[in-house]
């Protein structure tokens, strides 16, 4: 009888613990249309499989453009002028008017395309980069991204994000300039590094880079000092054989298209 | 999946689905041996010593041993009569206890700082760090110590002692438990009453309040600025200081809430460990509402054996340093702990020497203010890895005020403002009308609670892969 004295005596406890394991079973196993509605952030989370489906099928309508010059020329041909779509976070205004001199120099086209604070998960589910893709319409995709999740806690959600993304630019030329640490990061490198391939991914953790006031973002220098350390990695390293000749000059400004605030 | 592995990293936290899933079989174990008490004790402890066994894996064996060993000394110094060999007794048994709690926690301190003074290189020893040591060290010393003064006499069952020192509820992060408060409410352990069970959930839904939702959130934005305090701006840091205060409010007296509330599931009461501390309006009052279980130890065990206040004021103001600064070592084997109890050490013996007329009497509104403002700053030295990081806080509190994107922040940080305007309004409330507000929910229908109790573990759910970003854009 002791026994059934207890039971009654945590009737509402055992309520509570049965009701709230069920609440979390069931969340668990929501489906994606509820996660999407319910998820935190609109942009952060996670990706239902059909609409990355629907995004890299919309995406890869518009067939992959060859180089500027030699229509029918394989991708790898050096001496090619590529057109360059040049997209991620703050960083592209650190990396770019270098990079836009090096394009004048040797011929290229570049187009920046900024989402300031903008994370791997925010452009692989943004509609946004496929109308991109669709106008700007670049042989040469280089991503710069990976600041605003160096010190994510739980980095491998990042993984299909980061995969999705690569999909998205799909048969396009990619290289993708990691983030410049300014500290250790929780593993954004090292996953990035495995997913896009050491010959398509430029490692910029552990450059000795100047630095604005904010400790963050390289400086004028640094910014120049990080492009040089690219275009060298990628004429050592790189997977496709870019002409990057030593700029004489300066490109003038380039504007640069600027997406959506998160 | 129930994590149940030993896993030192990670300690299963009381609100996570896999400790809901063992408290849920513990609970119902309990509950059929209604009416056998020994077989309850004996679950008991051993529910408890799993939970000890997942974070610490074979130091279990040492909790075992170290408790052999203070049961037997105590029985010992009960039976003898000779003071100067029962003093020698205690001395053995408090050294064997500060031997383990110094080697678990403090040999890369002294060894550092040796080899700091010496000016050589060291390379830290790969020792691990037992979870609840400092607590469950603490409880043996006042068990000793009380054996010793003869307050009560020692516990005939050894396991009933073991069972105080890895009791589940409170070894993780205290309160700090003496032998008569636990040994008083298990003889037998009996069911609560109804209203004791709607106080106890009431108290565990607190608690997870506090320690998921303000403290893990209001500690990312925390971890952000004191990771890199350089590189914030003025009131971007105050805000992280600020953020880092209400944390550690939080994440502390929640994890207490949620420890006193399943005591007392078992019928089991637990002490008090906060009384709204940020309301204190002195430092002095400030340790009567924080972390009390420790500051009565302190105070017990600590200030009143080296003389307390009946030896002259130098004196007393001697022992006084010397506990805080052993209790902010207590905190973290790091100097910077040190530095914190030492201020304040200082501010507690400025509460006693300054003349009256310095005082805030006629203005409690400046008192409070003074004194959370000093607790607050102080928390950057508990806060910050090293002297150097606390500096950096402290430099751009006070310089990097200029360009500081007021606006943005108002704009971009809109959720830290709005759980910190929360978490501080709930520290400011008067305790009664807390209390008001929480009777509705004790006294409603057991649907009522299971509702709010699911409700609350889905936003814990949701917001556990919630980030504050660092906004790096912000620096331009």
């Amino acid at each position: 009888m002791s026994f059934l004295r207890a039971l009654r005596a945590y009737r509402e406890p055992f309520l509570v613990l049965v009701v709230t394991l069920l609440a979390l079973f069931v969340w668990q196993r929501r489906p994606a249309a509820l996660a999407a509605i319910a998820g935190p952030g609109d942009v952060e989370e996670s990706i239902a499989p059909e609409e990355l489906e629907a995004l890299i099928a919309a995406d890869s309508a518009v067939a992959c453009p060859a180089p500027l010059t030699s229509a029918s020329a394989p991708s790898t041909e050096p001496h090619a002028k590529e057109k360059i779509l040049l997209m991620g976070d703050s960083m592209v205004e650190v990396v770019g008017p270098r990079l836009a001199d090096y394009a004048l120099e040797n011929g290229h086209e570049i187009v920046p395309a900024i989402w300031y604070g903008s994370t791997t998960s925010a452009w692989a589910k943004s509609a946004e980069l496929g109308q991109l893709l669709r106008e700007v319409s670049p042989s040469l995709v280089i991503v710069v991204l990976g600041s605003s999740e160096l010190t994510r806690r739980d980095i491998e959600s990042r993984r299909p994000m980061i995969e999705a993304l690569v999909k998205r630019i799909g048969a396009r030329k990619l290289l993708w300039i990691g983030p410049p640490n300014w500290r250790a990061d929780t593993g954004i490198n090292d996953l990035l590094e495995s997913l896009v391939g050491k010959d398509r991914f430029f490692r910029s953790a552990g450059l000795e880079l100047t630095r604005k006031k904010d400790g963050i973002h390289p400086d004028a220098a640094g910014g120049r000092a990080w492009t040089a350390a690219f275009v060298h990695w990628l004429e050592a390293n790189g997977r496709y054989e870019i002409e990057m000749a030593e700029p004489r000059r300066e490109a003038a400004p380039i504007p640069a298209r600027v997406l959506g605030t998160m | 999946m129930l994590d149940l592995a030993h896993d030192p990293k990670h300690p299963l936290l009381f609100h996570s689905g896999t400790f809901l899933v063992l408290f849920t079989i513990f609970l119902v174990v309990h509950s059929a041996l209604a009416g056998k008490n020994r077989l309850r004790l004996a679950w008991l402890l051993g529910f408890s010593l799993f939970y000890y066994w997942r974070s610490n894996g074979l130091f279990t064996l040492a909790l075992v041993g170290l408790a052999g060993i203070d049961w037997l000394l105590a029985q010992w110094i009960h039976a003898e009569e000779r003071p100067g060999k029962r003093k020698a007794l205690l001395v053995m048994s408090i050294g064997s206890n500060l031997f383990a709690l110094g080697f678990f926690k403090y040999t890369n301190f002294f060894l550092g700082t040796a080899a700091t003074l010496r000016g050589t290189s060291f390379e830290p020893l790969d020792i691990f760090l037992p979870l609840g040591i400092s607590f469950h060290v603490f409880q043996s010393l006042s068990y000793l110590v009380d054996v010793y003064r003869r307050r009560y006499p020692p516990q005939k069952s050894f396991w009933e002692y073991l069972l105080l020192l890895c009791f589940f509820p409170q070894i993780v992060a205290g309160p700090i438990v003496r032998a008569p408060e636990l040994f008083s409410s298990i003889h037998p352990l009996r069911e609560p009453a109804h209203s004791e069970v709607g106080e106890a959930l009431v108290r565990i839904l607190r608690g997870v309040i506090k320690k998921a939702i303000f403290a893990d959130y209001l500690g990312l934005y925390a971890d952000l600025v004191f990771g890199a305090p350089a590189t914030f701006s003025g009131p971007e840091v105050l805000l992280g200081v600020y953020a880092y205060s209400l944390q550690i409010y939080f994440d502390f007296s929640g994890y207490s809430d949620m420890a006193l509330g399943m005591a007392k599931l078992l019928g089991i009461e637990i002490p008090e460990n906060f009384r709204a501390p940020y309301r204190a309006t002195s430092i002095t009052d400030f340790w009567r509402r924080w972390h009390i279980s420790l500051s009565s130890w302190l105070r017990e065990y600590l200030y009143v054996s080296l003389g307390g206040n009946r030896h002259g004021r130098l004196r007393q103001l001697a022992a006084l340093m010397i506990t805080m600064l052993l209790g902010g070592l207590w905190h973290g084997a790091s100097w910077t702990f040190v530095v914190w109890g030492g201020l304040h050490g200082l501010a507690l013996a400025w509460d006693k020497l300054r003349p009256r007329r310095w005082s805030f009497d006629r203005s409690p509104a400046l008192a409070w203010f003074f004194t959370f403002h000093f607790v607050a700053a102080t928390w950057v030295f508990f806060r910050a890895p090293t002297f150097a990081g606390a500096f950096h806080v402290f430099r751009q509190l006070g310089m990097g005020w200029a360009d500081a994107p007021i606006a943005m922040l108002a704009g971009e940080r809109r959720w830290l403002l709005l759980a910190l305007a929360t978490g501080a309004l709930s520290c400011a409330l008067p305790e009664g009308l807390a209390r008001r507000a929480e009777a509705w929910l004790r006294l409603a229908p057991a649907l009522a609670k299971s509702a709010a109790f699911a409700t609350l573990a889905l936003v814990v759910a949701h917001l556990a892969a919630v980030e504050v970003r660092p906004f790096i854009y912000f620096q331009f």
